[in-house]
């Protein structure tokens, strides 16, 4: 991968990568150094990394630098502040839908956040940044077996706690 | 037991994930499907709410990565090899720079009376260095390769080549001793 191409993995996957690592870790202030950690190792590795392959190079370098920050962290359920002032809705929608979803997806970040990290890592990847299944096994390194049972489970699991925190999904 | 009572409740919730992961559905499964969710009430309400929650996650916002961080990985990368190319825009603000430093620097060298004081020199060298600071205030905010390029090399070889000329006395007769 040359100056080039990496330079352009780098704008197209960036803010990808820091999405993914803010939800991981509940706050902004961790999800930066480990967007720039897994960029940096790109760029050390681009040797050997094609630039079609990059973006699954980079998420799964992103996810296991996430599991590090993680494990070496006492888990905290709160969400980070940094994190809920950093989201807005969708404005395309109109005044009531706004509020609507709104309510829901600040609700959504919260319940996510809750979730062990496992079951959040497999959301993120599927729901949120589309990820195709054989991917995602890769990255997590489970069988797609285990991955549909683990995204059917984290669904209903999230929409449990979406009811029990009062928002009917 | 007919095929219809072995599709129970149980069997649809795994129905529904499968349409949610846009896995195909042969045609007696997707109408064996449909044909429980008419029924019941719960399952349909758990298709409905498990639908808003796919949804919902989609409709997440993309977190955008801060300037200052992406400058850094710049900096750690390919800035680290190579001079970044000047865009037009900064060409023309860093010959502004320039061209108000050395125009300051000129106004002081022709306002200065003909025997500068040590105090003189001092507040000189002080306007030029604010000068200095506030342009390098502005280009850093977007392009710290310009500020090293511009301010550390060309204008210090600009003073390099065009010295200022202090009329002829000593520096002990300027600082009056």
């Amino acid at each position: 991968m040359d100056n080039e191409a990496f330079e352009r993995v780098v704008r197209e996957h960036k803010d990808r990568i820091y999405s993914y690592a803010a939800r991981m870790l509940r706050g902004t202030a961790e999800a930066q150094d480990v967007a720039q950690e897994a960029l940096v190792k790109l760029w050390q590795h681009r040797e050997r990394v094609e630039g079609q392959t990059a973006h699954f190079w980079l998420r799964r370098t992103a996810h296991n630098l996430c599991i590090d920050k993680i494990r070496r962290r006492k888990a905290s359920p709160e969400v980070s502040t940094e994190l809920q002032e950093s989201l807005s809705p969708d404005t395309r929608l109109g005044p009531a839908r706004l509020a609507e979803a709104a309510e829901l997806g600040g609700r959504i970040e919260q319940e996510l956040a809750r979730l062990p990290e496992r079951d959040r890592a497999v959301l993120l990847l599927r729901e949120v940044q589309g990820l195709p299944y054989a991917e995602i096994a890769q990255i997590l390194d489970v069988p797609l077996g285990t991955l549909k049972a683990r995204l059917h489970r984290a669904r209903e699991q999230l929409r449990t706690r979406l009811i029990r925190a009062g928002v009917t999904p | 037991m007919t095929a219809e009572e072995r599709f129970d409740c149980a069997s649809v919730r795994e129905a529904i994930h499968a349409k949610l992961d846009a896995a195909p559905l042969d045609t007696a499964l997707r109408e064996r499907l449909e044909a429980h969710l008419a029924g019941c009430s719960d399952c349909r309400e758990l298709a409905q709410e498990l639908r808003r929650v796919q949804q919902g996650l989609r409709s997440l916002p993309e977190l955008q990565l801060p300037d200052d961080a992406l400058e850094q990985v710049w900096s750690r990368t390919t800035g680290a090899t190579r001079r970044p190319a000047m865009r037009p825009g900064f060409r023309l603000a860093a010959a502004a720079v320039l061209v108000v430093a050395l125009g300051g620097l000129w106004l002081l060298r022709e306002q200065a009376p003909p025997q500068p004081t040590e105090a003189e020199l001092h507040q000189a060298a002080a306007e030029a260095r604010l000068v200095l600071q506030l342009s390098s205030r502005a280009l850093r905010r977007t392009e710290q390769a310009a500020f090293r390029d511009v301010l550390t090399e060309e204008i210090s070889g600009a003073l390099r080549r065009a010295p200022i000329q202090w009329p002829e006395r000593s520096v002990a007769e300027r600082r009056g001793s």
